[in-house]
């Protein structure tokens, strides 16, 4: 402690106290939330992308069973969204074309969009889709 | 104020300005390992699907004389490849050369004997049809991880006719 004029040396750590703390709350919510947000947006994407795929390759497997776009086919990919969490509702199924005989292709494409919302950024639909493409087993 | 409370101001602020760039890093980095795996994930069910069509290439007139499925070897080679192509066309700029190149460079192996699988490893009892494949993809966020923007990929897949 100096003789004259400067405070005392507890004075001013009180006058200290906390602050890196409000600085902190400051600053890790601009900062770290938006980042974690972008994780788990990331990891959501990536689970619907990997359950579009499955309905999608089932869909087209049944499509080259049945030859066309029927309704076990629409039911099959039904089933594997819901199997996956997705909601068929939201996701838009394209089956051309809508009958194939032997031999020819048939491409099953399933679309969706998914919903990103992060904070102090902003909110985006980040559309998704899967395609695959098979032959047709059955003779119309 | 004092001298010390201006030293210490925006201590955290400049920790996480410091901090930031190596988050990116590590962000990015996880971001690029799990776009590689959805990648790997989604070309090998291109793979199986490829190699599934191709194992319609059955002989039926074989078939309905009685005879066991047997895999007309030409036809399974050229519907994998055919089909190889169709599906990866889906997958757009990520592929670093084009579908039907990527189809022709592959490797297609139908066994109409049972044996081990030159491709799998696998021990296969019914006609089978293999396919690898060696592609270069493109993965953006690797760059942003201060790597490089491609990444080579090896995948196979593979499907068995049975009666």
């Amino acid at each position: 402690m100096t003789a004259f004029g400067a405070p005392p040396r507890r004075h001013r750590r009180r006058g200290q106290e906390g602050v890196a703390t409000v600085e902190a709350v400051l600053v890790v919510p601009l900062v770290l939330i938006p980042v974690l947000f972008a994780v788990v947006i990331f990891g959501r994407i990536a689970h619907t992308r990997i359950v579009l795929d499955a309905a999608a390759a089932a869909g087209a497997r049944a499509a080259a069973v049945a030859g066309a776009d029927t309704a076990s086919v629409d039911q099959r990919i039904a089933t594997e969204l819901r199997d996956g969490g997705l909601d068929p509702r939201s996701v838009h199924v394209t089956i051309e074309p809508a009958a194939a005989n032997w031999g020819e292709p048939i491409r099953v494409r399933l679309s969706t969009a998914e919903d990103a919302s992060i904070p102090f950024l902003g909110t985006w639909a980040i559309p998704l889709s899967s395609e695959f493409v098979t032959r047709s087993e059955v003779t119309h | 104020m004092t001298r010390s409370r201006k030293g210490e101001r925006g201590q955290v602020a400049v920790y996480a300005i410091l901090l930031f760039p190596m988050l990116m890093l590590v962000l990015s980095l996880v971001l690029a390992v799990g776009t590689i795996e959805g990648l790997r994930a989604r070309i090998g069910a291109q793979l199986d699907l490829a190699a599934l069509t191709a194992t319609q290439a059955l002989d039926v007139q074989a078939l309905a004389r009685g005879g066991p499925p047997t895999l007309i070897v030409p036809m399974a080679e050229e519907l994998a490849r055919e089909y190889l192509a169709r599906n990866l066309a889906a997958l757009g700029d990520q592929l670093g050369s084009s579908p039907a190149a990527i189809a022709e460079a592959a490797e297609v192996v139908v066994s109409n004997v049972p044996g081990t699988d030159p491709i799998t490893g696998v021990l296969d009892a019914a006609p089978t049809v293999s396919i690898r494949i060696r592609i270069s993809a493109r993965v953006p966020l690797l760059g942003l991880a201060g790597l490089g923007p491609t990444v080579e990929l090896t995948l196979t897949g593979s499907a068995a006719a049975r009666s």
